[in-house]
């Protein structure tokens, strides 16, 4: 595998070349700093690129071009890390020794057109329908509900917002916004370019450079990190009933003046051990121990200063839920931890990272967090992981507060399990 | 070692039965660094009515191949699964379908330890009372996760309505009530019945070396004492055609109303390889109801649909059911359109090619991951005990003719439909 990065002074293309694969993959990220009121018109935007060009101006015409170009697969998403909201498209498409000779300039072609010949007054109606559907739709996951209240509970942090939009500002946004945004995307986003596949470099380049046309410089870059969340003397307290089988119950924490290494290595080492996997100390205590749940995770933020802790459970064991959660994190906190659990974890981030490797998605991931937050290379990061100790965890616990706690409340005992 | 090699992709799988009757699938690729194995028992949630050792066909509750897969898990002496793959950076997992129950482990380490394993720990039963016991909050919980989601109550709703007495026709998991009455007798009888190795077949894919690795398997398997092989009767079922239902409203706690417009199209009818038969339903719906369809364009325009129909495609061995789902306020048009859309069909041969284009290039995408690779295994032998050697010549073969008397034969008014609202 070779990796080259090329500045192409408004953009960077970067080249992963490796016959590993029997496909080409291409992913553009478009990135700017995170903003409430513009998470619906990106997410519209997305749908609408997604939906129609000019050479093939309805979403039927655009998906059986796809098909032609022997099922090229398309992937768009917008997602937060820290304060960035990256906009990605990705295409992966068979290399033409397995299709026909001229099918990678033809299929990289096609995304060059979703992204500059976007039809953006097509179907906007039924975009923005789709949108809407989305945001409804959150409330049929529990898990994800619960998850996004805890979160708004933070008011104006990034990741306070749903990352779908909201139906109010989706109702206002104008023809003529959706052009301006389009326009302003292009313009003043930074944008990153990866090609990975069995290719001639030099051919990429030239592609690129005849075809894909961003001309601005000089682009405002921001601090990925987001801001602290304020140490609380107690912790901030929400429910909400429903009528559900069973009970949320969600937990925000904040984490406060993490070092670099700590956000990079002790974090994700950290949160694999307390509740990663069915490994866990949190898995062993609340589901085996216990019996309270059948899952229960940790999931770290280290860019937004977060780490969450979640579990579906019986009403009215919240209380011993949470309870077991909190000695556990004091049991870190004293230097109790196990030693298989602590090497597992390690071991398992370490495996994540090579596997990586395998699949052309999980590379360009790999080389976009180069971009954003400075990563380093595979064998750098593997060997920091490696070298993280008890020391370091007992350290990084102890800037880890309780900040809320969301519990989405099911309906009373006699409801329960009811069999038709 | 068997070598199969898959036509027009070039690529090998290597086969060998063990002197105990167990099945082992190799795919080697030498370019990446992780391995995925899983181990598998063709038995799953369907086979609760089978004969016990004298002969005698007995009844089991529903949930028992769900229950014995959190089970398998549990070893007498510690590292305890998890921990062992966790130890050196795998992860294990399992799943639990009607016809398999699936053990497996991922990561780029220690695989020759991690397989024999593997092998160890579920050839070996460790039950208690009271883990038995223990182990019922756990699955009340995740069933209770089950019921709070308007997609897992919909397709429970479509097997009830469209299968009368096919197992199929429950939920994987059971029901509180059929959980509390599991008992560890019950369990081991279904374990020792349906864990036999010549009931089991594991297959590995990733970057090793084939004959070091049967070598092990070899050795491993030859340590162990297993009753003699015995054929495993289950029960057949006489199956009706007609639905059991044609229609069905329920009250759900969901902001969208969800509909499933299904079909019950019995397979004997047709006379064809069944592959070939369920290559031809994908296409048929495919084309009537996909992205690309003239329906799905003009239901979008005119407002009735926002996401195309998601269609599933389930065999039950007698009959398939086939399911159009949707959610949206506008369920009743919909329904009215899906009903005429099955007046008249007549497919287009360039249309059909454009798809067959399609199937080819997605075999030669599963061979880019191992983990699709390792499916696709697993499906080919619980779907009809073989490798497809030639898939793509099976999907060349297709043709405008043979797809329109398919369709044709399909009775479009034997449906049933499930509408979830508040």
């Amino acid at each position: 595998m070779n990796y080259t990065k090329y500045d192409m002074n408004a953009y960077n293309l970067h080249i992963i070349n490796t016959d590993k694969f029997k496909t080409i993959t291409v992913g553009i990220a478009f990135r700017r700093k995170m903003a409430k009121e513009e998470i619906t018109i990106r997410n519209l935007l997305k749908e609408i690129m997604l939906n129609a060009t000019y050479d093939y101006p309805t979403e039927k015409s655009l998906i059986i071009e796809t098909e032609k170009l022997y099922d090229l697969k398309l992937l768009a998403q917008n997602y937060l890390v820290g304060n960035y909201s990256i906009l990605s498209f990705k295409t992966r498409f068979l290399h033409e020794k397995y299709t026909e000779e001229g099918m990678n300039e033809e299929s990289i072609r096609f995304l060059f057109d979703l992204i500059f010949k976007p039809k953006l007054d097509k179907d906007v109606l039924k975009c923005k329908e789709k949108i809407k559907k989305s945001i409804l739709s959150i409330s049929d996951n529990k898990i994800k509900y619960a998850l996004n209240k805890l979160l708004e509970t933070t008011g104006d942090m990034p990741y306070a917002y749903n990352s779908y939009g909201y139906i109010e500002d989706l109702d206002k946004i104008s023809d003529d916004d959706i052009v301006n945004y389009y326009n302003s995307v292009i313009k003043d986003d930074i944008v990153d370019v990866y090609v990975v596949g069995d290719v001639d470099n030099a051919w990429v380049k030239n592609l690129f450079r005849e075809y894909f046309k961003i001309t601005t410089f000089h682009k405002q870059d921001i601090d990925v990190i987001t801001k602290e969340l304020p140490i609380l003397r107690k912790v901030n307290k929400y429910s909400e009933k429903d009528d559900v089988n069973q009970t949320q119950l969600t937990i925000l924490y904040g984490t406060h003046g993490l070092t670099d290494k700590e956000r990079k290595y002790v974090m994700p080492v950290f949160a694999e051990m307390l509740g990663g996997s069915s490994n866990s100390i949190l898995f062993d205590a609340v589901r085996e121990k216990n019996s309270y749940a059948y899952y229960v995770n940790a999931i770290a933020k280290a860019y937004d200063n977060t780490l969450m802790i979640y579990s579906g459970i019986e009403k009215g064991n919240e209380k011993n839920v949470y309870k077991i959660i909190e000695k556990s994190l004091k049991d870190v906190c004293k230097g109790k931890i196990d030693e298989s659990k602590f090497n597992s974890a390690k071991e398992t981030i370490i495996s994540a990272i090579k596997a990586n490797l395998d699949n052309p998605i999980g590379i360009i991931n790999s080389y976009y967090a180069k971009e954003l937050v400075g990563s380093l290379d595979t064998e750098e990061r593997i060997k920091n992981i490696e070298l993280v100790s008890k020391e370091d965890i007992v350290n990084i616990s102890k800037k880890i507060k309780v900040h809320t706690m969301f519990i989405l409340e099911a309906n009373d005992e006699e409801d329960n399990n009811k069999e038709d | 070692m068997k070598k199969i090699t898959i036509k027009k992709i070039n690529e090998d799988i290597y086969y060998e039965k063990l002197d105990n009757g167990l099945d082992v699938y190799l795919y080697v690729n030498k370019n990446i660094h992780n391995n995925y194995v899983t181990f598998t028992t063709k038995y799953g949630s369907i086979y609760n009515e089978f004969e016990d050792d004298n002969g005698k066909m007995i009844r089991v509750p529903n949930g028992i191949a769900h229950f014995l897969e959190h089970k398998v898990f549990v070893q007498k002496d510690d590292p305890q699964p998890e921990e062992f793959y966790g130890n050196v950076g795998c992860l294990t997992n399992a799943y639990t379908t009607f016809k398999n129950t699936t053990y497996l482990f991922n990561g780029p380490n220690n695989l020759e330890d991690n397989v024999k394993y593997l092998l160890d720990f579920v050839q070996n039963l460790y039950l208690t009372k009271e883990n038995v016991e223990s182990e019922k909050g756990i699955i009340t919980q995740e069933i209770n996760m089950c019921n709070d989601r308007p997609g897992d109550i919909l397709y429970d709703k479509i097997r009830e309505n469209t299968i009368k007495v096919n197992p199929f026709k429950d939920s994987i998991i059971g029901t509180v009530k059929d959980i509390n009455s599991i008992t560890k007798e019950l369990l081991e009888k279904c374990y020792y019945k349906f864990y036999h190795p010549s009931n089991m077949f594991l297959v590995i894919t990733g970057n090793f070396d084939k004959d070091k690795m049967l070598d092990i398997i070899k050795e491993n398997q030859n340590n162990k004492k297993f009753k003699k092989e015995k054929e495993i009767k289950v029960k057949d079922y006489n199956e009706p055609d007609k639905v059991v239902k044609e229609k069905e409203i329920i009250k759900c706690n969901t902001n969208i109303p969800k509909m499933a417009y299904s079909l019950k199209i019995p397979i004997k009818q047709f006379k064809m390889d069944i592959r070939k038969l369920s290559i031809y339903m994908f296409i048929i719906f495919n084309l009537l109801f996909g992205e690309t369809s003239n329906f799905d364009e003009e239901c979008k325009n005119d407002g009735i649909i926002t996401n195309s129909l998601y269609y599933n495609i389930l065999n039950i061995d007698t009959h398939f059911i086939v399911s159009l789902i949707n959610s949206g306020e506008k369920h009743d048009e919909l329904i009215k359109r899906i009903d005429k859309e099955f007046i008249d069909i007549k497919f287009d041969k360039n249309d059909l090619e454009r798809k067959k284009k399609v199937l080819i290039s997605n075999e030669v995408f599963s061979y880019e991951n191992i983990e699709m690779v390792n499916d696709m295994i697993v499906d080919n032998i619980i779907f009809d005990n073989k490798i497809e050697e030639d898939m793509i010549g099976l999907i060349d073969s297709l043709n405008i003719d043979e797809l329109n008397e398919v369709v044709n034969k399909i009775d479009f008014s034997n449906k049933s439909i499930v509408i979830l609202k508040k």
